[in-house]
């Protein structure tokens, strides 16, 4: 006898089309198997399995497979089940309304931020809507008023993960416009684990050329790799006046500092070059910034462009401590002499012998917690555990 | 609006299901599209008699009394300017007395949302958003979508493809 | 979702509202209920069209914006069909008509517009609101919408007819007729505000504001004044109106311009209009209104001069040429004063003064209240006094060595005048009148107080005379006499005045006169306590001592003299109490300078009570021994010299007290001469001043002593002035140095650069300066 198959789905009603389902599941595996004597029993067992299982719904596309073996009784009165679905408060709230709660969620915890776009396509397209990825770029009109030849003089990147994808498309965007007049880049915010230390070589590699600023700060998903000696050594050493690698967030616990060591220093001072300087996590020693101050004290005497701020900050670099600054400063003819600092920061006053110039150096301590986790001992006595340097000039 | 010579106006509105409030100038001039109102049709002005009540017919009566008691609490605030918009959104900040009053079922919560939009009254939408906003922070999507009942419409590829773009979010 | 689905729905929508636009927009009256049944329809439309009924879809979004713009562009359409239809009704208008319409539609329809933005307000709240932020032009609120639609529509079409039109109400008015200032003004505002724009940010919204008032009103207007001006001037220059009248023409326009722009225009227009207006009337025709300043000047017109400095101070380099005419012309009139008074007033202070004073006043008051004491008129005013105080036609009188000194010397005259306590300069007969005279100078100054005599004198005295040492040297002296011969009229206005001097010209400038006044009341102390200790001696006459410090007075003359018994008494008990005030000072006694009185009933026995001095007494006394003497007599016992004691005498032979056989040389009785008590001798008064002749011959004299010892003290004080000025500096240029001796001696007088090269050339000598080996005319200071 062949069952009729009542037509008890009301698609109206129920948008899911568990017939559609069924095909090819594993309880019309089952029920084949059993005959078709239990045809009837075996749907009436998934329908209501999916009923219950649609409750508690989510991403994976497997259905849950509790048997609910005693109700199938219920069901074989060929009582029809529509389930329908409560509809939601959000469905009467227009889209302004919904940016404007979405608007809230976003600030601070990104993990918010996405939930909330898995949470519907509605959610997902608001706020697609009101999500910012900013890419500020200031252009001025060039010179030459051929066609609207676009030069770029600034770039700067905020909130944007940076991946290869994206370089490429940078990269062919370049090829069209006028860099050559390039003076700023600012990646900031930038998200950095979906990229390598190549990616930013190709994207330095373009742009360098009368670069004056580059700045890294607040970035996430860095690794040792991401900046380095190299990259550094990409920038053009007479047109460079400001390198900032600041607020480096690491992707792994792990990693303690960017590879950016006493190679850059070195470089620069070697071809006479002293850009103002923020080294954060970096992986230069004490030696080698004792070595650039000497060098540049000394290249003070001959130029007067030296007289300038000049500010080089090193913070959170493990390789560098105060003390040993002090000593190592006075095996180089510097007079050292501590001052009272503001803050966190400690100053010393550091002269070069037979000179009347001074400048001073501000100590600041490396979180206690992390210097005890690396050096694995206790936070030493001295409150002035320094591990800050900064080095303005007169 | 501080003290004034003239004594307080009182202004009629009734609800969708006919209830009628009266309400003190002052205190409704929070609600933006009624105090439009009374500016354009000339309603605003001494003489101007006023007799039948404005009808709010998007709202009901429930509803509406609680916006009063809202504006009738809030009425004296200073209204903030331009700049708090642009400033960072904050959600931690919601004043207690607010929180109590906005401890109701979520039908309410969003039916003052949607009496605060059609009444223009920013601050009891600010107020109202952020505390859905509160509710929606925090939790995985699955529970979004528990706790208002949304239906999740995405194809399992289109959201592992959303996951994937956004992964970074991630800690 | 249906595609079309929107579009029935907007129909529906569409047709609910049309009926109430029509209500707006014919400003009838409209129910609360039925505002919020339009507002309502509209809210209602937008949030469920977003709502999730419809999944947001990419292409939902879509239709969002689609729809949202079929709403508005259905209002927008709506709008510019009545505005288009507007202004069809305004082909056949013109002029005033047309303005009268403008401005009565405009007036309603910014009404309407404000209630159409109430009932979109949710669709300007978000619609609109995105559309702007995401940069889409021409999208506005729907009031924004309702101004920009308006000006497509009605004003720059019309804008041929209205600007016009407005621009020939405003010369009918400039005519002299009345019109309805509204159309103006209501038009005004209606430009204005079509240049409102809130896409902009405030900044620039404030700039551009006013941009289609300005282009389409304001430059027409501007030149239309220009033209209408510029007209009107030529028009009175052809009648050959009178400079008066054309200026009072000018004023009358530049306030009726004034009243326009607070009245009708907008307050920006103020600059720009008062400017063209200035341009025009003013600047253009200075030449022909500052010809006749001198001739306002010499008509003592004063409203008119006040008028036209009121004209010039609007327009740039309107003064200048004043200026120097109102300085030329002081100048000369004061000079012309002084001319005509000349003669009279070389020896008249008083009469130098009151003209001197005269003509300042009068200037004065004229840069007061016309000028409004503008300084570069008073500094006209200031430098032509200047010129005339110091030389004039009475200075040119004197002899060529002492006119520098004749302004001076009157002044300080005149203030020995005030002073005193019968101010006039007695004639040698008008003794007896003195008394009589009702009326003196001092009487008459005294009404109006010290305090406005002194102004008077501060003015003229110690701005303009250029030689204040001279005046201070004469001063001096007079005081000096003042203060012995116990003349000055009030102490108080004595010491007023010095301190005055003090004020103006410096501590130093004053410091003797202040120690001589001192010393007086020191002397006034001193008798007194004295006269109290010897109050039961009878051998002490009736006496009054002055003791004066040698360094503060001048220099007199010491002559011995035999006193009379009756005195040598008194007078050395005196020295005695001095020396127990005041041990290790010396006396000096200065005879020739005191007075006494002398009773006599020597003359057919009449008691006559003489005023004399000191030796006169000691001569008359003498006749109580004997009634005949020869001046040589006199001389050998009254131990005077021989010129003092000619002198004296001849005094007394003046006076007729005593009768000489010789005549009389000069004042002065020959030495062989016999004289004898006058018998005859009478008196209608009893008391009688013998003394004041002898003080008569000095001015003269006067002037000669105080030229002599001016040129050294100048000297003296160029000198010092120098090296105080190269200790400080170490080096200066000549050039410099002189400008700054000149600047520092100004308080005292004018040094002749002469001089101070003469000085400088004597300080180098003396090894105060040297001059610099690199630079020719650098001098520097010798430690």
């Amino acid at each position: 006898m062949e069952l009729q198959r009542k037509r008890s789905f009301n698609s109206s009603t129920v948008s899911h089309d568990f017939r559609k389902e069924y095909k090819g599941s594993f309880l019309e595996k089952k029920g084949r198997k059993e005959g078709k004597k239990n045809g009837l029993k075996s749907i009436a067992e998934w329908i209501m399995t999916k009923a219950s299982s649609t409750k508690k719904t989510n991403s994976s596309g497997t259905s849950a497979t509790s048997t609910n073996s005693a109700s199938h009784k219920s069901v074989v009165g060929a009582k029809i089940v529509t389930v329908q679905e409560k509809s939601s408060y959000f469905d009467c709230v227009p889209n302004e309304i919904l940016f404007q709660i979405l608007e809230n969620c976003k600030s601070s915890e990104s993990s918010t931020t996405l939930s909330a776009r898995r949470v519907s396509r509605r959610f997902n397209a608001c706020m697609d809507h009101i999500s910012e990825v900013k890419v500020n770029v200031n252009f001025v009109e060039s010179e030459s008023n051929i066609g609207h030849h676009t030069c770029f003089k600034q770039f700067v990147f905020q909130n944007v993960p940076l991946s290869d994808e994206l370089i490429d498309f940078l990269r062919r965007l370049f090829q069209f416009a006028d860099i050559s007049k390039l003076i700023q880049l600012s990646l900031s915010q930038v998200d950095f684990s979906s990229c390598n230390s190549l990616s930013l070589h190709r994207f330095l590699a373009p742009l360098i050329k009368s670069l004056e600023i580059f700045e890294i700060t607040q970035c996430n998903g860095m690794r040792a790799d991401s900046v380095t000696d190299e990259h550094l050594a990409q920038l053009n050493a007479s047109t460079i006046r400001r390198i900032c690698i600041d607020g480096v967030k690491f992707a792994s616990g792990a990693t303690r500092n960017l590879d950016i060591g006493d190679g850059a220093l070195r470089r620069f001072a070697k071809l006479a070059a002293f850009p103002t300087m923020i080294l954060d996590r970096c992986a230069v020693t004490t030696n080698t910034v004792c070595d650039y101050t000497k060098e540049w004290f000394e290249q003070c005497n001959e130029s007067e462009k030296q007289l300038r701020s000049q500010v080089c900050t090193v913070k959170r670099c493990p390789k560098v401590k105060g003390s040993q600054f002090e000593s190592e400063c006075r095996r180089r003819g510097l007079r050292c002499k501590n001052r009272r600092g503001s803050g966190s920061l400690t100053l010393y006053n550091v002269q070069e012998e037979n000179t009347k110039r001074e400048f001073t150096i501000a100590l600041a301590a490396l979180e206690d917690k992390e210097l005890a986790e690396k050096l694995k001992i206790t936070p030493p006595d001295d409150p002035i555990s320094c591990n800050l340097l900064t080095v303005p000039s007169l | 609006m501080a003290a004034e010579a003239k004594p307080e106006r009182n202004i009629k509105i009734s609800s969708s299901d006919n209830e009628t409030f009266t309400v003190p100038r002052n205190v409704i001039r929070l609600s933006t599209t009624i105090n439009t109102l009374l500016q354009d049709l000339g309603l605003d002005e001494e003489d101007a008699v006023n007799t039948d009540p404005i009808p709010v017919q998007n709202v009901t009566a429930p509803i509406l009394k609680k916006v009063i008691a809202w504006c009738t609490y809030h009425y004296q605030d200073a209204t903030p300017t331009d700049d708090a918009d642009n400033r960072e959104k904050r959600t931690d900040d919601i004043a207690s007395w607010d929180v109590e009053f906005l401890k109701v079922d979520q039908g309410t919560l969003f039916e003052l949302i949607l009496a605060a939009n059609y009444l223009d009254i920013k601050g009891l939408l600010d107020v109202t958003c952020k505390t859905v906003a509160n509710m929606i922070k925090g939790k995985s999507p699955e529970e979004i979508r528990r706790t208002f009942n949304i239906k999740n419409d995405f194809t399992p590829e289109e959201e592992e493809q959303i996951r994937k773009e956004n992964a970074w979010c991630e800690d | 979702m249906d595609a079309d689905m929107p579009e029935v729905d907007l129909e529906l929508v569409w047709a609910k509202l049309c009926p109430g636009l029509d209500i707006i927009f014919r400003r009838e009256n409209m129910s609360a209920k039925y505002y919020m049944g339009l507002y309502s329809t509209v809210y209602n439309y937008c949030t469920n069209l977003t709502a999730a009924h419809v999944p947001a879809t990419a292409e939902s979004q879509l239709q969002n914006n689609f729809i949202g713009s079929d709403l508005y562009s259905h209002v927008e359409n709506y709008v510019s069909a009545y505005t288009t239809a507007l202004c069809k009704r305004c082909d056949d208008l013109d002029g005033e008509a047309l303005l009268d319409f403008y401005t009565k539609e405009w007036d309603s329809y910014r009404f309407s517009a404000k209630v159409l933005d109430g009932v979109f307000s949710y669709l300007n709240r978000h619609w609109i609101r995105r559309e702007i932020d995401e940069g889409r032009k021409e999208r506005y609120m729907v009031y924004m919408l309702s101004m920009v639609l308006w000006k497509r529509d009605m004003f720059d079409t019309l804008e041929h007819k209205i600007i016009p039109a407005m621009l020939e109400l405003i010369r009918l008015e400039r005519t002299g007729h009345t019109i309805n200032k509204r159309f103006i003004s209501a038009v005004v505002e209606n430009l204005v505000e079509l240049g409102m724009d809130d896409t902009v940010s405030a900044k620039e919204e404030e700039a551009k504001r006013l941009d289609i008032y300005k282009n389409s009103f304001e430059k027409k207007f501007i030149e239309a004044t220009r033209d209408f001006y510029t007209n009107e001037v030529s028009v009175f220059h052809m009648e050959n109106g009178s400079c008066t009248d054309y200026l009072i023409k000018v004023e009358t326009r530049i306030q009726q311009e004034d009243n326009r722009v607070t009245l009708c225009l907008h307050s920006s227009t103020g600059p720009p209009l008062s400017g063209c207006c200035n341009d025009v009337m003013i600047t253009k025709q200075l030449e022909f209104i500052q010809a006749h300043f001198g001739r306002l000047l010499m008509d003592k017109m004063d409203d008119h001069l006040a008028r036209m400095y009121r004209m010039c101070l609007r327009v740039e380099n309107g003064l200048p040429a004043l200026r120097k005419a109102l300085k030329e012309h002081v100048q000369k009139e004061g000079l012309e004063a002084l001319e005509r008074v000349a003669a009279e007033a070389f020896n008249d202070p008083k009469l130098y003064m009151s003209t001197l004073l005269e003509v300042h006043e009068r200037y004065q008051g004229l840069v007061d209240r016309s000028f409004s004491k503008e300084p570069g008129f008073m500094k006209s005013l200031d430098s032509a006094a200047i010129e005339f105080v110091n030389k004039n036609a009475v200075t040119l009188r004197a002899p060529p060595q002492l006119q520098p000194l004749k302004s001076s010397e009157l002044l300080s005259r005149y203030c020995d005048q005030l002073f005193r306590k019968s101010a006039k300069m007695p004639d040698e007969n008008e003794m007896d009148d003195i008394q009589k005279k009702v009326v003196s100078w001092v009487g008459i100054w005294a009404c109006l107080g010290w305090g406005a005599l002194l102004r008077m004198l501060e003015v003229t005295i110690f701005k303009y005379l250029e030689d204040k040492d001279v005046f201070l040297k004469f001063y001096t002296k007079m005081f000096c006499k003042r203060l012995i011969g116990e003349l000055s009229a009030s102490d108080e206005a004595e010491s007023t005045f010095i301190q005055k001097l003090t004020d103006t010209c410096g501590y130093e400038f004053t410091t003797r006169l202040t120690k001589m006044f001192q010393d007086i009341q020191v002397s006034r102390d001193l008798t007194s306590a004295f006269k109290e200790k010897s109050a039961d001696d009878k051998k002490c006459a009736e006496f009054q001592a002055m003791v004066l410090s040698s360094g503060s007075w001048p220099n007199f003359p010491t002559s011995g003299l035999k006193l009379p018994q009756q005195l040598v008494v008194t007078i050395e008990n005196f020295a005695a109490h001095y020396q127990t005030k005041y041990t290790g000072r010396r006396l000096n006694w200065l005879y020739s300078q005191c007075r006494g009185e002398v009773t006599t009933t020597a003359f057919k026995g009449k008691k006559y009570v003489f005023g004399v001095t000191t030796p006169q007494m000691c001569t008359l006394l003498l006749f109580n021994e004997q009634t005949t003497f020869t001046a040589e007599n006199i001389m050998e016992a009254t131990g005077m010299d021989g010129k003092s004691t000619k002198a004296v005498v001849g005094s007394l032979v003046k006076n007729q007290v005593l009768k000489s056989d010789k005549a009389l040389e000069g004042d002065e009785v020959p030495l062989n001469a016999t004289i004898t008590l006058n018998d005859g001798y009478t008196n209608k008064k009893v008391r009688v001043d013998l003394s004041k002749m002898t003080m008569k011959a000095e001015p003269v004299k006067e002037t000669d002593n105080v030229q002599k010892g001016l040129d050294e003290d100048r000297k003296n004080m160029i000198a010092a002035s120098i090296v105080r000025i190269m200790k400080a500096r170490k080096s200066l240029t000549h050039t410099n140095l002189v400008t700054e001796v000149i600047s520092q001696l100004s308080g005292r007088f004018k040094p002749k650069i002469e001089m101070i090269k003469r000085t400088v050339g004597s300080l180098i000598e003396k090894d105060y300066l040297k001059r610099s080996e690199q630079q020719r005319d650098l001098y520097e200071y010798v430690a």
